[in-house]
């Protein structure tokens, strides 16, 4: 596969060789720095972005040219002007001329010098087509970005827009490509458009390059191609059932792997606003129903820290997903010990009274949380590192934010295991809600063991809030949403087992996403829901069952 | 949730009942006497609507307040009495009910979703009140108890559809559209297919994928989405119908998996100002929306409108942003004025009444217009416009109509 490609590399860059020639002499001007153009040109160009859609096309290529291939001055300009119209800032004054706003007020569109009389108009938003138009543009100027990352996104650019780009100007940057990812991208751009190539050898090499390049908008190309030619020639046509199986077959996998990393994704979202609730509920027995709400106040504690850092050390404001972590541990710990010495203490025999207890006091919480931040979903900025994420493997794109919530997940459960099976702590939680009257008997202060094992859920708990920041919506009835989940992985697990509740979370994560893609997310979410309840039926203590002599 | 749901629903179900036995010894259960005129305020303050609804409940508090410091409705002060249903669509009829039978408000402003509305409508229909709807929804509704103050989707959504569908607009040949699960949703999608269907667009270009409430788990839908747009057939787009949560949480998941408005453009049908307010919107930039109202427009009363809910919002040290008003809250405003002219012209705060006075009465609009209540329905008409997210969490607008817009409350696109 690499040798073939390599050698269609090959053959492309010769012919390259020899076009360059001929474009050298079709686009002179673009090769060589001119004298300052006439401002007329820029007014030209301006005056037709404002009024004349049908032209949009041809001013793009001329701002494309003046960037690439004229005075530093003229470049800057069209850089400007690039920016400024994305940045909807481009005011068309019927009288006066058009203008550019800038921060401090406005400058002129075409000499970039400061306007002073008023303006009053609103600035023009660019359509849709020449929303995309620019993209294409900036890209365009980008292939020739001193910046490599910057060469190789405008690459990707031209290979995503490949039927709308300046082609004489796109052999030019492989010409002067020097990083082989950005050579390859723009072979596989000139593949793309050499698949409408009236030669028969370059097409079959077109399909060949687009076999090795997988992807839903390779096997696009290939799949219009095969409507388009019903009369193609047998070499052609052998090539292109090599190259779509061969695209088939690597998106399949791609997809594949893409529902499992889903449903591990959401496997780890489940686990962690779980695992606080299979302490609270499954070894302390209480239905605390204001767990939801300890995972809010949690989100709550990470966007205090968020502020905090905004205002404090905005150096270090990417950090805040991490200096959350033991804050809001910590908050929703003492609330909840708190919570357990006022409240929950009194009723650890009464299940039915602690229920509607906690229901009462998670309507407080949201209440006073209300009350305290108001209604309305707080704002998180993402940081840098978690932002978009990375194609994997053809059709497996995987998102940071998501990766982040599943190794987070996976830490803290770890941490939540060792400190259950081996520590003394852990040890005293277990012969605590085990074999309670035996456990006081050897000296065990029950009581404080029941409050720091409360803590620690609501600890956990909080934690989750922490990583939903990423994920969901925060606001001060996010809580409830998450509640009902949760319980129904604590009750599936087992309750009082850390192992089954992972397992459980894992079980619920992968069938949802399974189902998901094929029925939709309504049907995924009732199919979980009788899969529980069969469960359940079979096995009433859940999949993992602690062994007690009790 | 359900089990809250439940509880709280009892709770409030024993108030209402016990609301019904007083309103059966009280005589008259229409708002009279020389006491304030009591308009019943019904916004969720809880619960996944909370967002958006307390901005109605606010503005329509603000805009009582205004009414009251010029003398008040027929030199008798206007009282909005504040219930919180609590994002429970039962609730909402539960509370009408209270509302009008215990308060005797003379009408009531409430409700965001359809459902909500579909919930209050057996009520006030039995009680003869009246229904002020502030939210563009589904059509195919018209009741003489509910006055529809923003577009049924011949006047939206279609429009902005056959925009996109121009050379100008991107020329749309592909829909994908997620919805959340309700009527609202699924009718607009109806509607939307019957009308692409007479464009000639074929039923293998349309995509339908429907999401449960407070859905935040958008991977899979939006790889899909992409995966859609890579198919053959030419641009596609994204008709979004979710709601309430689930807007910021497909946004959080579209922008990290890299979707661009460039490439695939999602027009938002429900999506406003204030669910772009804990997002990054840098990368959402011209996704759109349309909507009778969009913040940005430049008018006098627009301009004042701004101005007194900013200072409402410092004055009362709300938690809402004060430079932030969108198209619902600008028909709230419209809303309780229509309601006084028409109870000033009628001379009577009775339901019927102010309903006969309401036909063909015009008020204000902030957009732009002058808004005119229909002669025969009991639909607003208003202008229309097609919003593009900008960069500071807020719409510029792309397209805007000419004038005010018949409403067609029957589509004749959504077949039996």
């Amino acid at each position: 596969m690499k040798s073939l490609f390599d050698r269609l590399r090959g053959s492309v860059r010769w012919r390259c060789w020899l076009q360059h020639v001929l474009i050298a002499c079709l686009c002179a001007p673009v090769l060589q720095a001119q004298a300052a153009m006439p401002a007329q040109e820029r007014l030209s160009i301006v005056v037709s972005i404002c009024t004349d859609p049908g032209s949009y096309r041809s001013a793009m290529d001329r701002v494309v040219q003046v960037v690439v291939g004229t005075s530093p001055e003229d470049a800057d300009w069209g850089k400007t002007f690039l920016e400024r119209l994305q940045a909807v800032a481009l005011i068309c004054r019927e009288q006066g001329g058009p203008v550019f706003k800038v921060e401090h007020g406005h400058v002129d569109a075409v000499t970039l010098e400061p306007v002073t009389d008023a303006v009053d108009e609103l600035p023009m938003v660019p359509t849709l087509v020449l929303a995309r138009l620019l993209k294409n543009s900036q890209a365009e100027t980008e292939l020739f970005s001193p910046d490599v990352l910057t060469r190789r996104a405008a690459a990707q650019r031209m290979s995503q827009a490949y039927a709308q780009i300046n082609e004489p100007l796109v052999r030019l940057a492989l010409s002067k490509a020097a990083d082989a990812e950005v050579m390859e991208t723009l072979e596989l751009t000139l593949a793309k458009r050499s698949l409408a190539s009236e030669s028969a050898d370059l097409r079959v090499g077109a399909i060949r390059a687009m076999g090795s390049a997988p992807s839903e908008g390779t096997r696009t190309l290939l799949k219009n191609y095969q409507e388009d030619r019903p009369d193609m020639g047998p070499g052609e046509r052998a090539a292109l059932t090599q190259s779509l199986s061969q695209i088939n077959r690597v998106l399949w996998v791609g997809k594949a792997a893409s529902i499992i990393f889903s449903g591990l994704s959401y496997a780890g979202v489940l686990l962690i606003t779980a695992l606080g609730l299979s302490i609270v509920f499954g070894l302390l027995g209480v239905i605390n129903l204001a767990h939801g709400e300890f995972i809010m106040i949690g989100a709550y504690a990470t966007f205090v820290v968020e502020k905090w850092l905004q205002a404090h050390a905005p150096g270090w404001f990417d950090a805040y997903v991490f200096l959350a972590i033991p804050f809001a541990f910590v908050v929703c710990a003492l609330i909840g010990m708190v919570l357990e010495m006022t409240i929950i203490r009194h009723l650890y025999k009464r299940p039915l009274e602690t229920l509607l207890a906690t229901w009462a006091v998670s309507i407080a919480l949201i209440k006073l949380v209300q009350i305290l931040f108001g209604s309305q979903n707080v704002e998180f900025i993402t940081p840098s590192f978690l932002q978009g994420g990375v194609q994997l493997y053809p059709a497996l794109f995987v998102t940071w934010n998501r990766v982040f919530a599943i190794a987070l997940a996976l830490v803290i459960f770890a941490a939540a295991y060792a400190l259950i099976r081996h520590t003394r702590f852990g040890l005293l939680i277990r012969a605590t809600t085990q074999r309670r009257d035996t456990a006081r008997a050897l000296g065990i202060p029950a009581p404080s063991i029941d409050r720091m094992a409360f803590g620690l859920g609501s600890g956990l708990a909080g934690l989750a809030g922490v990583v939903l920041t990423q994920i969901a919506s925060v606001n001060p009835s996010m809580g409830t949403s998450f509640v009902i989940d949760a319980f129904m992985v604590v009750v599936l697990g087992g309750a009082g087992s850390l192992v089954g509740t992972a397992v459980s979370s894992l079980v619920l994560g992968e069938v949802n996403q399974l189902i998901e893609p094929f029925y939709g997310a309504v049907a995924a979410k009732v199919a979980v829901l009788l899969l529980i309840v069969l469960i359940i039926q079979r096995r009433p203590q859940g999949l993992f069952a602690l062994k007690t002599r009790g | 949730m359900k089990r809250r749901n439940f509880l709280s629903a009892v709770g409030s179900g024993v108030v209402a009942a016990s609301a019904g036995s007083i309103s059966q010894t009280a005589l008259a259960a229409t708002p009279s006497g020389n006491g304030p005129v009591k308009l019943g305020l019904l916004f969720s303050q809880s619960g996944a609507m909370a967002n958006n609804e307390s901005l109605l409940k606010d503005i329509s508090l603000m805009t009582i307040d205004q009414l009251n410091a010029k003398g008040g409705v027929m030199g008798r002060k206007v009282e909005g009495v504040v219930v919180d249903p609590a994002s429970d669509w039962p609730m909402y009829a539960q509370m009408s009910k209270q509302l009008i039978l215990s308060e005797k408000v003379a009408a009531i402003f409430g409700c965001w979703t359809s459902v909500s509305r579909k919930s209050v409508l057996p009520v006030v229909e039995a009680q003869d009140s009246l229904l002020f709807y502030p939210l563009h929804f589904e059509g195919e509704e018209q009741s003489k108890n509910v006055v529809y103050l923003n577009s049924p989707p011949s006047s939206s959504v279609l429009p902005a559809v056959e925009y996109l569908m121009t050379p100008q607009g991107g020329e749309a040949k592909r829909f994908f559209m997620v919805g959340s699960d309700y009527v609202w949703p699924r009718t607009i999608n109806k509607m939307l297919k019957g009308y692409l269907k007479t464009k000639g667009v074929p039923d293998s270009a349309i995509r339908e994928q429907y999401v449960p409430f407070s859905h935040s788990n958008f991977q899979s839908i939006v790889r899909d989405i992409k995966a859609f747009a890579a198919q053959p057939g030419g641009q596609a787009i994204v008709v979004l119908t979710v709601v309430g949560d689930s807007i910021p949480a497909m946004f959080k998941e579209a922008i990290n998996q890299g979707i661009r408005a460039t490439d695939i453009p999602i027009l938002g049908l429900d999506v406003v100002d204030s669910d772009l307010e804990g997002l990054d919107t840098a990368p959402l930039v011209g996704h759109l929306s349309c909507w009778c109202y969009f913040q940005n427009i430049d008018t006098p009363a627009n301009r004042q409108l701004k101005s007194d809910w900013a200072n409402y919002v410092k004055a009362k040290q709300l938690k809402h942003r004060p430079d932030m008003v969108i198209d619902p809250m600008v028909s709230t405003v419209m809303g309780i004025n229509l309601w006084a002219q028409a109870a000033t012209k009628a001379k009577s705060f009775e339901p019927a009444a102010v309903r006969k006075a309401l036909a063909g009465m015009t008020v204000v609009d902030p957009a732009g217009y002058i808004a005119k209540m229909d002669a025969t329905n009991q639909y607003l008409w208003r202008g229309t416009m097609i919003g593009s997210i900008n960069a500071k969490q807020g719409f510029d607008i792309l397209w805007k109509s000419k004038d005010i817009v018949a409403p067609v409350p029957y589509s004749p696109f959504v077949k039996a």
